[in-house]
């Protein structure tokens, strides 16, 4: 009885660590985006008011600001296309490929493997100079493909390890019914392997997205006006002499929107879908 | 049923690739000008498409409106991209280099006068400005311009917006008569914007109150570009010099070591106890938000503090020429921007740039920018009587430009490796992780090392 | 695992591996060949073999960063599994709730680092930040600020680096958790083994290759740590929070010597690769036997 009794006590005081646990990293973690929201709806002059202030009057100056006097409308949709068509491209080079490290062995797999595996290793500085070149070279400077391109480089290597993942976790017996079934193998990877691997499909194209929605660096050299990102954009409110905070956070808060809507939207995928290594 | 399934999805790859591959420059060729009597109504440059990068800087925002007014008047359409400072440069740079003609024409800080120059950069308009002298009406230039964009016997940009160094100070305390009484009774002098570095001591000193959170001078001490190029403010006053006229380094000098501690002393006793950590804007809003009483500044800053939607100083500002070292003949600074033109652009498109350079710094459109946040380069702006009644501190930044030294910081093509190797240091030194000599030496022996 | 057809399948890698060929190995090669020549934008370059190389050996500012970078690295991905672990296991059963904490929790990811870092920039401002009043408040010594001292420069980097990743290590775990299977649960039980007993011989090794993936990741892109330290301290105070490419990035983009930076670019690529064969080989060395 005593036992009992000491023993749902104990349960109880681990359930409220763990949820005082819980509160302070949701507090860490939170703050910041609060505060960033609330900064969107100040004055500028109240910015640094201390203490700080949560209750104030909401103006909508700053939304306001950012429409009429910065195109982040077109940055919105610039950012959007950017990362969309990065994801299509991973999406393109990295599934086959992660197929194939799947489901067959050849010589040179693992060099192959880590070559793909080490694009996510190269420091951004400089290689934005001789990419540029390029770009330039074949006409797509300043373009938005050009900084798809370069953010493929770094997300479909990251693709198709993923996907290589994903795919040890489907039986291969499926597909080899299916060949029998008279199935050209590429049929096979279509209509039965791609439809299981949705989840890691999602997943891939999660990671894929919120990279090239968080790039700056690469924007920044290979843009032009018309085809810059929101970050770009973030950035110009910084003037020499004062910084538009304000305005800064309304954009955040516009930048942010999509991104949670979407990964709201696709949750219940992307959970199940990071099995990374193949865990069977 | 299926064909049109293939369609639509033809047309949304159309589409996408239309999207995505959009954004990329085309030059476009320049319309020959206008001749025949009969079509002088028509404007010249109508349909001319260009792309201007300028300095995310107070003056940037009037700019859009200057660029819309040149369109109705010429009908050449000229785009502002508002960059800031490291970005400009770091774009800048790639563009000259890797020839991709982004941009036709930049703002040139006075610092990167040197080595645009020496690489070409930008178009030299020396011959231009010989051909239209006239026009420009350059008698009406204050020398220390040219500083902008003059290297050797080049000119690789055109002075457009000239900044005054100066001396900030709210008006309010320096005149509230109990704080002159109490200066009067401690220090034996009368409390006035100081003229020499050690009556700034006292003052600071003073007028540091960190209970009350009131701080009497404040600079910039944030590694890189902001600690050096303050610091160099201070250098200025103190009578040093990075480079002296013949391009040896003197940095090694007494009076940059005498100006190096006093910078250092302004973070130990009398700044906001963050400064070490201070970007120009942080600095600015030290002050703008009433917590420092001085401060070393650029005149393009003079009117945000009279804006109520980011100053809490408003009207209590004083502005005067900076104050110099006693018994030595010093000079005050001077910088700013010039405008430049991409070198790699058709010679019909840099005639329009040149037309557009000539309008944007012509005296009329110079006065409208100065309402709206500009700075002059004409003494015939300075002098103007209607703007003069608006801003009465045109005076003072007439005297610094007439006595100004747009050199202190070494417009040489090395200077950003300068300034970095003066960022790294200088910012030791006030967090003491060097001492002041430690900082000089080290950074003569670097700089050094660069020639 | 085979299939039969597999010829057809090696198609399947022809994509990527042209694809990397002309845009990752090109511009690698590149930075390759430059990195021996004395190259500054905009003007000649000249070959000068590997005196660039040699160059580095003296290069104070570029050994103190290599320092910095494996401190940084090594404390905030440590930082970064830690919580990520302890969020996850904390976060793992279903309910309405969770749902949306996991989806809350997952913002600071979305972030572009540098609007993370201009965010936390103000938020810890020596004088005017609410996070540095708050810290003040609670009669916390902070100096003269936490991301102007340098005894704290690094380490609130660390932290804002923690911030913005640990959510996404958050999810990764997450995921792993619930893949794992039930039946070495329900045997652990049977033989009367702690919760604890449970987590550290069951749970973790389960989660290994899930774990050394998400590391490897995390690994790597935090040896490119740029634009947070961009953002609020550009490498100082002096040289505290001065990462690899921090250097990199003032000597190639801002004194444009870009063949001196390629050379360095290269050192710390290599870096990278020596991390990740030492990941792939610690991954596939129990499961598969390596893959050879």
């Amino acid at each position: 009885m005593t036992i009992f009794k000491s023993y749902s006590l104990k349960k109880k005081i681990f359930l409220a660590v763990r949820i005082l646990i819980v509160i302070t990293f949701l507090f860490f973690f939170l703050y910041p985006v609060f505060w960033v929201i609330q900064t969107a709806f100040k004055q500028r002059i109240d910015m640094f008011s201390l203490p700080p202030q949560y209750v104030f009057k909401p103006v909508m100056e700053n939304f306001k600001f950012i429409f009429e006097k910065m195109h982040v409308f077109q940055w919105t949709l610039n950012s959007s296309i950017i990362s969309l068509g990065t994801v299509v491209l991973s999406l393109i080079m990295g599934v086959p490929a992660g197929y194939a490290f799947s489901r067959v062995k050849f010589r040179g797999k693992y060099l192959l493997l880590m070559f793909i595996l080490l694009t996510r290793a190269l420091p951004p500085v400089i290689i934005v100079l001789p990419f540029r070149v390029i770009m330039h070279t074949i006409g797509l400077f300043g373009t938005r493909m050009a900084v798809i391109l370069i953010d493929t480089v770094y997300n479909a290597a990251f693709t198709a390890w993923l996907m290589s993942g994903i795919f040890e976790n489907i039986p291969v017996d499926l597909e080899e019914a299916g060949i029998i079934d008279g199935c050209t193998p590429i049929q096979a990877f279509i209509r039965i392997a791609l439809p299981l691997s949705k989840p890691g499909l999602v997943t891939s194209a999660l990671f894929a997205f919120i990279f090239s929605w968080n790039d700056f660096l690469f924007a920044l050299s290979l843009t032009s006006p018309p085809t810059a990102t929101l970050p770009l954009g973030m950035l110009s409110t910084f003037g020499m002499l004062s910084v538009g905070w304000t305005y800064m956070a309304a954009m955040g808060v516009i930048a942010v929107i999509p991104v949670v809507v979407v990964s709201l939207l696709l949750q219940r995928y992307y959970v199940s879908g990071l099995t990374f290594g193949g865990v069977k | 049923m299926k064909k049109r399934k293939i369609l639509l999805i033809l047309a949304l790859m159309v589409l996408s690739v239309s999207l995505v591959f959009a954004g990329g420059k085309k030059e476009e060729p320049a319309p020959a000008p206008e001749k025949k009597v009969e079509e002088a109504a028509k404007k010249p440059y109508e349909g001319v498409k260009m792309r201007l990068a300028a300095m995310a800087d107070q003056f940037a925002e009037y700019m859009k409106v200057l660029t819309e007014r040149y369109k109705a008047e010429t009908g050449a359409d000229i785009q502002v991209d508002i960059l800031g400072y490291v970005e400009l440069y770091q774009k800048m740079t790639q563009d000259y280099s890797t020839d991709t003609k982004q941009y036709d024409l930049a703002t040139v800080d006075i610092v990167w006068s040197g080595e645009f120059a020496v690489k070409g950069w930008t178009v030299d308009l020396t011959p231009l400005i010989e051909r239209d002298k006239a026009e420009i009406n350059t008698n009406d230039i204050y020398p220390v311009m040219w500083a902008m964009g003059s290297w050797e016997d080049k000119q690789v940009a055109f002075p457009m917006s000239g900044y005054a160094n100066s001396l900030i100070y709210r008006k309010d305390l320096f005149n509230d008569p109990a704080e002159k009484k109490a200066f009067m009774d401690e220090y034996g002098y009368e409390l006035a914007p100081p003229e020499t570095m050690s009556q700034m001591r006292d003052m600071a000193t003073f007028f540091t109150r960190k209970d009350k959170n009131l701080y009497g001078l404040v600079a910039n001490g944030a590694r890189g570009p902001a600690v050096a190029q303050d610091w160099m403010e201070y250098m200025r006053s103190f009578g040093g010099q990075i480079l002296d006229e013949n391009g040896n380094v003197v940095i090694d000098s007494k009076e940059c070591l005498e100006s190096l501690k006093f910078f250092v002393d302004i973070f130990d006793k009398w700044a906001p106890p963050g400064a070490i950590g201070y970007w120009w804007d942080d600095r600015e809003t030290a002050y703008r938000t009433g917590q420092a009483v001085m401060q070393s500044s650029w005149s393009i800053a003079r009117a945000g503090y009279e804006d109520p939607s980011i100053s809490k100083v408003v009207g209590k500002t004083g502005m005067a020429a900076p104050p110099k070292v006693e018994g030595k003949e010093t000079f005050y600074g001077v910088g700013g921007w010039g405008i430049g033109i991409n070198a790699d652009i058709s010679k019909e498109r840099q005639e329009i740039a040149w037309d557009f350079i000539k309008w944007l710094t012509s005296p009329e459109v110079q006065k409208d920018w100065l309402l709206h946040d500009g700075q002059p380069i004409r003494i015939s702006t300075v002098k103007d009587p209607e703007l003069n009644q608006k801003m009465p501190w045109l005076p003072v930044m007439h005297k610094v430009y007439q006595n100004g030294d747009g050199d202190y910081r070494p417009r040489v093509p090395e200077y950003n490796e300068i300034q970095s190797i003066l960022g790294l240091r200088v910012n030791q030194a006030i967090t003491h992780e060097l001492s002041a000599e430690e900082a000089i030496s080290k950074a003569a022996e670097e700089i050094k090392a660069l020639y | 695992m085979q299939i039969s057809g597999r010829r057809t399948i090696h198609l399947f890698l022809l994509p990527i591996t042209v694809y990397l060929i002309i845009f990752f190995l090109y511009p690698v090669l590149f930075e390759l060949y430059i990195s021996f020549f004395d190259y500054s934008l905009g003007s000649p370059k000249k070959f000068i073999g590997i005196k660039n190389y040699l160059a580095m050996l003296k290069d104070e500012e570029f050994i103190i960063s290599l320092r910095i970078t494996s401190v940084f690295v090594v404390s905030a991905v440590f930082c970064q599994l830690t919580f990520g672990l302890l969020i996850a296991i904390l976060l793992n059963h279903e309910s309405r709730i969770m749902n949306i904490i996991r989806t809350l929790i997952l913002i600071p990811t979305v972030f572009t680092p540098l609007v993370a870092g201009l965010v936390w920039k103000a938020l810890l401002h020596p004088d005017l930040g609410p996070v540095t009043y708050y810290l003040r408040q609670l009669g916390i010594n902070i100096g003269r600020g936490l991301t102007v001292e340098r005894s704290t420069a690094l380490f609130s980097i660390v932290m804002i680096d923690v911030w913005e990743w640990t959510p996404l290590m958050v999810i990764i775990i997450l995921a792993g958790l619930k893949s794992l299977p039930e039946e070495p649960y329900e045997a652990g039980r049977i033989d009367g083994a702690s919760a604890w007993h449970l987590f550290r011989y069951i749970t973790l090794p389960l989660l290994r290759p899930t774990v050394v993936v998400a590391l490897l990741i995390r690994t790597l892109d935090a040896l490119k740590i740029f634009d947070i330290i961009w953002a609020i301290t550009r490498g100082g105070p002096g040289t505290a929070t001065t990462v690899a490419n921090i250097r990199i990035y003032d000597v190639g983009l801002q004194h444009l010597r870009i063949g001196y930076a390629s050379s360095l670019s290269n050192v710390l690529l290599v870096i990278g690769i020596l991390i990740g064969v030492l990941f792939v080989n610690v991954l596939y060395s129990r499961k598969y036997g390596g893959i050879r």
